[in-house]
């Protein structure tokens, strides 16, 4: 049951992606990957947004949107944690779709190198197999 | 510059012509007044702009730049130098004097205009020499122009020049640097504008400034402090402390004078005294000059105070309040100037009435306090040659007047134009109030027109 | 709906023969922290200039709390904080004077604030006493942050605020801005060509382009929305995007569009030859701009 402290997150600016939707994925991959285990604690709203020089604003809007999507829950009075459903019971189903912008991103590539299907799916696998 | 040289140099030898017929001292005496005009003109253009041009980048690194810069300002110096001495020759003046003078007084000056003081130095020397050379001994002169005298002269002439040039083309390097500010404070300072600048403070100035500000800025009158927007050096208290300093050293002289005199001199002092701080009241108008073009270059600074509050809202009520400091503190500064030429009047020993008189002249002057006012949303900067006109238009209606009222109801003169002055001034500062009325605010960000 | 702090309806300002300022309609709602951008002499200056009633429009009425900005009262004046593109007015003065002097205008001065911002950033003793004059560019312009600061404005503008502040001021001004401004629910309008200042701080965003506002919105939103899709001529000569922005055509026949409503964009990404790419804010900017 670890607090977090705010270097936790960083954020990168002149990117196509709003800073919010980057805390929100780190967040995400953070508690996909294990280092973020249910009920530790986030930094404040105030410490992240003093750490990163970022509007208290944005970094509250990640937070409401994670914990709408049912990663982060309110703790009684002292700031978010993360929400107990959330690291655990994490299906391949939700850990696929955490996979998803990678995919697509590379999909697009190979779109634009006119490559069909087969021969990507088969260079996925190759490299899979040699990752593992 | 050019122009009026150009138009001496026709009308000074018609009227020699006129008076003495002698055609040939006419057309020498044209030449002069060309080559005084060229000379002038080359020194107060050509040398400043060619001193700014020669930044230490540029020493280094076009060197052909600075010593064609160099080599025209050494011919000009040069041809000038031989021409009056030329042109002397004919005159009574002794040549040998003629050329070592102008030689190291035009060296001397180029030297000044590009801000070293030694250059204002020698050129005070020269000038002083100039003035009292009566009281340089004759064997001097003598020696100087001939012989080994003259010899030794010359050298001294031409190391001096050389010297001259040198320093105002330096060649790069860490003195050129050094050099540099001053440079560029003695070139905007011989601009019209930048006559009337701020200059930099010494430490007199700086604490007195500093008792100043905290003073107005304890007393949290807007209007005090709105004042401050003129900058450090022209608030009246510095005006009282530098007249209060003239004022002393003139009472020592005045006692010196007293104790050692002799008895003619101070008959002169008692009669022609007063004259002197006269011109003190020109004063005036480099005042309202200085105002003008210390508002105009506070321009961003206006527009901070403009947003504090504390001031009045709306724009005729912040221009009337501007109006009205402005006056203010036009008028203080002029009664100062006015009392400091009655005290020194009254200490060289003049009648009451004579001092009375003096009153009158000074009165001739308000109207300059009544020029302060002005719509500064549409207009700033110099008045220049309007403000010359107008105060000579003033002084002539003034003297009008004076003269009428004297023929017609025996009012001595003075007091007539006294009367007239004042007359003036209080219309200038109605007109001035009902344009602060309908004038938008005094301090725009940029300036309408 | 909450009313709108600065509410400019029609302001219209030219020079000479060129406009600057051109039926401008803008508002500014309270605790909105907006990022004012636009090229070099589109005229940012001029129209923070005129929404604080320091020029004179030539059309146009700009309310600020509801006043009109030519008659602002000195309770609303009080509540105004401007720093100036300037930074070194008061320049005969020393620090400590000039903020001993605007101190005398102010009815609020929050003494601690100035003296910590001095310590923090930099005003030792010696030099709270060196004339402005004789300070460099960063130290003035951080001066003049502290004074627009002191007397805790509601209405925070600033023109051009950090240009010559090295990395390290810019993010001690943005921690100064997050901590002691943004989260005691200040209004900011501030103009920078510092795109990633703007990002970290501002919420919304407007463009300056042709003496209007030609784009404004949540930052947030337009980046998200903002996309450059480039295609064949034959696929895309016919379209019209939503929020499209420019068009261009390129040599090789392709043509490149500048959208900011890029939702849509899914089903035109997936047909051949056709490009779908995000934009940076920097990219937009220059899009939105041109």
């Amino acid at each position: 049951m670890t607090n977090h402290a705010a270097h936790l997150f960083a954020i990168s600016t002149g990117s196509s992606e709003p800073i919010y939707r980057q805390l929100v994925d780190q967040v995400k991959r953070l508690v996909a990957a294990g280092q973020m285990a249910p009920g530790d604690g986030l930094p404040s709203v105030r410490d992240v947004a003093q750490a990163l020089a970022l509007n208290p604003m944005t970094v509250s809007k990640a937070y409401s949107l994670l914990e709408m999507e049912g990663v982060l829950a309110r703790r009684r009075g002292m700031g978010m944690e993360v929400a107990a459903r959330a690291g655990a019971a994490q299906g391949a189903q939700e850990r696929a779709a955490l996979l998803r912008p990678t995919l697509e991103r590379a999909a697009m590539e190979a779109r634009q190198l006119e490559l069909d299907s087969d021969t990507v799916v088969s260079l996925f696998i190759q490299i899979l197999k040699e990752q593992a | 510059m050019f122009g009026l040289s150009a138009l001496g140099a026709v009308v000074m030898p018609l009227l020699i012509l006129l008076k003495e017929d002698d055609l040939l001292f006419a057309a020498g005496m044209s030449l002069r007044v060309a080559l005084t005009g060229v000379v002038l003109g080359w020194m107060l253009y050509f040398v400043p702009g060619a001193v700014k041009l020669n930044t230490p980048a540029v020493a280094r690194l076009v060197p052909r730049l600075r010593r064609r810069l160099v080599e025209v300002t050494a011919l000009v110096w040069v041809v000038a130098v031989a021409m009056a001495t030329l042109l002397s020759l004919n005159t009574k003046l002794p040549t040998a004097l003629v050329l070592l003078g102008t030689g190291g007084w035009i060296a001397a000056f180029g030297l000044g205009q590009s801000g070293s003081k030694v250059g204002t130095w020698v050129q005070l020397a020269f000038t002083g020499a100039f003035v009292f050379h009566r009281h340089i001994p004759p064997a001097l002169f003598e020696g100087v122009q001939h012989g080994t005298g003259f010899a030794v002269a010359l050298l001294l002439m031409l190391a001096f020049a050389a010297y001259a040039l040198q320093a105002m083309f330096l060649n790069g390097g860490e003195r050129h640097y050094a050099a540099r500010e001053a440079q560029i404070l003695q070139i905007e300072r011989m601009s019209p504008t930048g006559q009337f600048r701020e200059r930099r403070q010494n430490r007199f100035d700086a604490s007195l400034y500093r008792w100043i500000l905290k003073r107005d800025s304890a007393t949290r009158d807007s209007g005090r402090l709105l004042l401050h927007l003129l900058g450090a050096r022209n608030h009246w208290v510095n005006r009282a402390v530098v007249l209060g300093a003239i004022l002393a050293l003139a009472a020592g002289a005045l006692l010196v004078l007293h104790a050692y005199g002799s008895a003619q001199t101070q008959q002169l002092v008692k009669d022609i005294g007063w004259m002197f701080p006269l011109p003190l009241l020109l004063g005036a108008m480099f005042d309202t000059e200085k105002r003008n073009v210390r508002l105009k270059d506070t321009a961003g600074e206006q527009a901070l105070v403009r947003l504090a509050p504390r001031l009045p809202a709306g724009a005729p009520a912040f221009n009337r309040k501007v109006a009205v400091m402005l006056l203010r503190t036009a008028l203080l500064e002029w009664a100062m100037l006015a009392g400091a030429v009655l005290c020194a009047g009254a200490m060289t020993g003049a009648s009451a009435a004579s001092l009375f008189t003096q009153a009158c002249l000074c009165c001739l002057t308000l109207p300059l306090v009544g020029a302060t006012l002005r719509d500064h949303a549409h207009r700033s900067g110099l008045l220049g040659w309007r403000l010359l006109l107008g105060f000579a238009l003033s002084l002539a209606v003034s003297a009008g007047v004076g003269m009428l009222l004297n023929r017609g109801m025996g009012l001595p003169t003075a007091v007539g134009a006294a009367l007239a002055g004042i007359a003036i001034a209080a219309v200038l500062v109605a007109l001035g109030f009902r344009r602060a009325q309908t004038a938008p605010y005094a301090f725009p960000a940029g300036r309408l027109a | 709906m909450t009313t709108a702090i600065i509410q400019s309806a029609g302001l219209g300002k030219h020079f000479g023969s060129a406009t600057i300022l051109d039926g401008l309609d803008w508002q500014i709602a309270p605790g909105q922290v907006v990022g004012l951008l636009g090229r070099n002499g589109a005229g940012k200056s001029t129209l923070l200039e005129c929404l604080l009633g320091l020029r004179e429009p030539d059309a146009g009425v700009v309310r600020i709390y509801g006043e009109d900005v030519g008659q602002l009262s000195d309770a609303t004046r009080a509540r105004i904080g401007y720093v100036p593109q300037k930074s070194d007015l008061f320049e005969w003065m020393t620090p400590r004077q000039m903020l001993g002097y605007f101190k005398a205008f102010y009815p609020r001065w929050n003494n601690a604030k100035v003296d910590n911002l001095l310590l923090r950033w930099g005003f030792d003793k010696l030099m709270q006493d060196k004339p402005i004059s004789k300070l460099s560019g960063g130290e003035q312009q951080r001066l003049s942050i502290i004074r627009a600061l002191a007397h805790d404005p509601e209405l925070l503008v600033l023109d051009e605020p950090v240009s010559a502040l090295d990395p390290v001021g810019r993010r001690e001004f943005l921690r100064e801005l997050i901590d002691g401004v943004i989260e005691r629910g200040t209004t900011v309008v501030f103009s920078t060509h510092i795109l990633s200042d703007l990002e970290r701080v501002a919420l919304d965003l407007a463009f300056l382009k042709d003496g209007k506002i030609a784009l404004q919105g949540r930052l947030d939103d337009l980046l998200e929305g903002a996309r450059r899709v480039v295609g064949p001529a034959s696929l895309l000569d016919g379209k019209r995007l939503a929020g499209e922005l420019r068009r261009q055509r390129a040599q090789d026949g392709t043509v490149s569009i500048v959208t900011h409503g890029g939702a849509g964009l899914a089903l035109l990404g997936q047909e051949a030859g056709v490009r779908v790419e995000p934009l940076s804010l920097e990219d937009l900017f220059i899009e939105v701009t041109q």
